[in-house]
């Protein structure tokens, strides 16, 4: 079996395409399909086969740098001309969301911990730290006491933006994350993505666990959307997808600047959601399903607005053109995608867990067991605690 | 055990005993407890907290919480500020359940011997250091506690103190320019850690000792609660540090 792509970014700038299989990185010209790139670094011994070196990935604004990072908590800054690496570093904790700031000299990352550092893009050349000091060196910029699952900067960069899984959104300053301004509260299960509207950029989309995409105007936290797709998705989610809960869960939100669309896809789901901007009452409309051949691992808009996906199936990457009011796939001898798809990543034994996004949600007995009254769960007294405490009465 | 609804008079109520509610001394607070807490701080129903001051969910009452006794044990500084700011609204967060039910047995045993009395208190379990946002506004609290926190000795779990750099972030959101936040401990070590790391905030402001002195609460941060008891009995020494939370220097 091969392993297949778990994330896809398009360069905002060049037309470049960055797969990522975990243990390395194919580039494709994603107007020819020519692959123009083969990135694998050499495997440090002490870390397992299947290691995902590449599970986070971000262009800086004009595509000159790629920064990746992965279960080996190494952050490496990558030139995308000639693929070199600019710096590699270690990070305290696995991360979750990365973001260069606008000028390309530090990239701000949030991790597995709740904490999000700052760093400069390259390592002082003094002063290169051994492994563990620069967590000494290095305090975060902001901290949550819950897993921070995204992150991204406002467009002015006076604001970073954390989402974290215990359903919050906090706004807080950028860098002076010791300033809070505000929280975007609302949604009622895991916050999975956040998303700062291009095309108005004191807006903010996030959407995650509970079936629900809301749009907010985000430096006074307060909500101006909140669009319930269930309906439009519920039949393409398979049964038992998830034993916690019977909410599809959001894996990816992209938002595309040309068409001022947004593209959702979902754990398990072989489908992507397109949502289309009303530009007069300034909200989200009409969500569109596109089907896919398989459920949908990651997604990116390529600059001419088409969406890359990568899928949970032996072909993996499939293109999805506009078509009219919606989008159609690309044949499969389609000269963009043939070649990719021929290309072999590596050879895999089992097959991973590709949703471990499942993992977000929390365990949550069943709501009537919270809703108990504080009587009725006191009066619930088990036998041994009752023969305990007439003992302790007499 | 004796219940007020089990028909006895009101002066056989009698306050709850603490060796039924024992729980050990510590909770983690990363792990996900069965909480029960309103998305956003509009949705809190405050009436089954405070009925005498809202006497449904949707009752228009002009009164917000605005003491908060974080991880507040067996409730000994709320009893205590209870009756001397009557008209404030004091809670008290505690992630043990079985404290937490001894707290709330207490209150109402209170608010049964004293009619009248002891309305402005009430207590909840909650895990404060993920959910105060959920409850408070911005800029809503005006003093909050921290008294003989959970010391966490060991470095690798300094992160589940509840004063930390990041966290206090939060406090500062939550609380109003000018609240004053209280610290107390009989841990030298954490005191210290207290210190470094509120002195090292920019939102807030170290009180000078005298200044502390004239506050009237200072004295319960002191002696009320059970620990400070505890620590007052064994003859143990106790650490106050007290901030101000001010203004962002930056803005200014």
């Amino acid at each position: 079996m091969q392993a297949a792509y778990v994330k896809v970014l398009h360069n905002p700038v060049k037309e470049q395409l960055v797969l990522s299989y975990g243990k390395g990185l194919h580039v494709i010209n994603s107007s020819t399909g020519e692959i123009v790139n083969h990135v694998e670094p050499i495997e440090s011994s002490n870390k397992g086969p299947s290691f995902e070196r590449f599970r986070s990935l971000s262009f800086n604004n004009d595509g000159s740098l790629l920064a990746t990072t992965g279960e080996d908590k190494e952050l490496r800054i990558w030139n995308t001309e000639s693929w070199s690496e600019i710096s590699k570093r270690s990070v305290p904790k696995r991360v979750n969301a990365l973001h260069f700031t606008r000028d390309g000299k530090t990239i701000v990352e949030a991790d597995k911990f709740g904490d999000v550092y700052c760093f400069p893009t390259e390592l002082p050349a003094d002063d290169v730290p051994a492994n563990g000091d620069e967590q000494q060196k290095h305090k975060p910029i902001v901290g949550h006491v819950s897993m921070v699952t995204d992150m991204v900067l406002s467009d002015d960069e006076r604001y970073v933006i954390t989402a974290d899984r215990d359903e919050h959104i906090r706004i807080s300053r950028y860098p002076n994350g010791y300033n809070i301004e505000s929280y975007c509260l609302g949604h009622t299960d895991v916050v999975t993505n956040v998303r700062i509207v291009p095309w108005s950029t004191n807006l903010l989309v996030s959407a995650g666990g509970d079936c629900t995409v809301r749009l907010w105007d985000f430096v006074t936290g307060k909500e101006l959307q909140s669009l319930n797709y269930k309906a439009q998705i519920e039949k393409y989610v398979p049964e038992g997808t998830d034993a916690n809960s019977a909410e599809p869960i959001t894996m990816h939100l992209e938002l595309g600047a040309k068409d001022q669309i947004a593209v959702m896809s979902f754990a398990k789901t072989p489908i992507l959601l397109v949502l289309t901007w009303n530009a007069s009452t300034l909200t989200f409309e009409s969500p569109k399903v596109v089907e896919t051949a398989a459920p949908v691992l990651n997604m990116t808009l390529d600059n001419d607005g088409n969406i890359w996906t990568v899928l949970d199936n032996d072909t993996r990457v499939a293109l999805y053109v506009r078509k009219d009011d919606s989008f159609e796939a690309v044949a499969s001898d389609d000269s963009r995608i043939e070649k990719i798809n021929a290309t072999s990543t590596y050879e895999l034994s089992s097959k991973p867990d590709y949703y471990t996004i499942f993992g977000l949600r929390k365990y949550v007995e069943s709501a009537a067991d919270l809703d108990l009254d504080r009587e009725e769960r006191r009066s619930h007294v088990s036998p041994k605690k009752k023969r305990k405490q007439e003992k302790l009465d007499s | 055990m004796s219940t007020p609804e089990s028909g006895q008079s009101e002066s056989q109520i009698k306050l709850p005993q603490k060796r039924y509610y024992r729980q050990r001394a510590h909770a983690n607070p990363f792990s996900d407890h069965q909480l029960k807490y309103p998305p956003q701080p509009s949705e809190m129903d405050w009436s089954k907290h405070y009925p005498q001051f809202y006497p449904t969910k949707d009752a228009k009452c002009d009164k917000k919480v605005e003491f908060a006794d974080i991880g507040c044990g067996y409730g000994g500084l709320m009893i205590a500020l209870a009756p001397l700011y009557p008209d404030n609204l004091i809670v008290g967060m505690e992630i043990r359940l079985k404290v937490e039910e001894y707290v709330y047995e207490r209150i109402k045993a209170l608010r049964a011997q004293n009619p009248g009395q002891y309305q402005n208190v009430s207590i909840m379990r909650m895990n404060a250091m993920k959910f105060l946002p959920n409850f408070f506004e911005k800029g809503q609290l005006t003093k909050m506690f921290f008294l003989f926190p959970d010391p966490h000795f060991k470095a690798r779990k300094h992160k589940a103190r509840i004063i930390s750099n990041t966290l206090l972030a939060e406090y500062a959101y939550i609380m109003k320019v000018g609240g004053i936040l209280y610290t107390i401990t009989d841990v030298r070590d954490l005191h210290e850690w207290m210190v470094e790391h509120l002195d090292a905030h920019p939102l807030f402001q170290r009180i000078s000792d005298e200044e502390c002195n004239q506050d009237p609460v200072t004295e319960h941060v002191r002696t009320a609660t059970e620990e400070g008891k505890k620590v007052a009995r064994n003859e143990g020494d106790k650490f106050l540090a007290c901030y101000r939370r001010i203004a962002d220097p930056y803005d200014a």
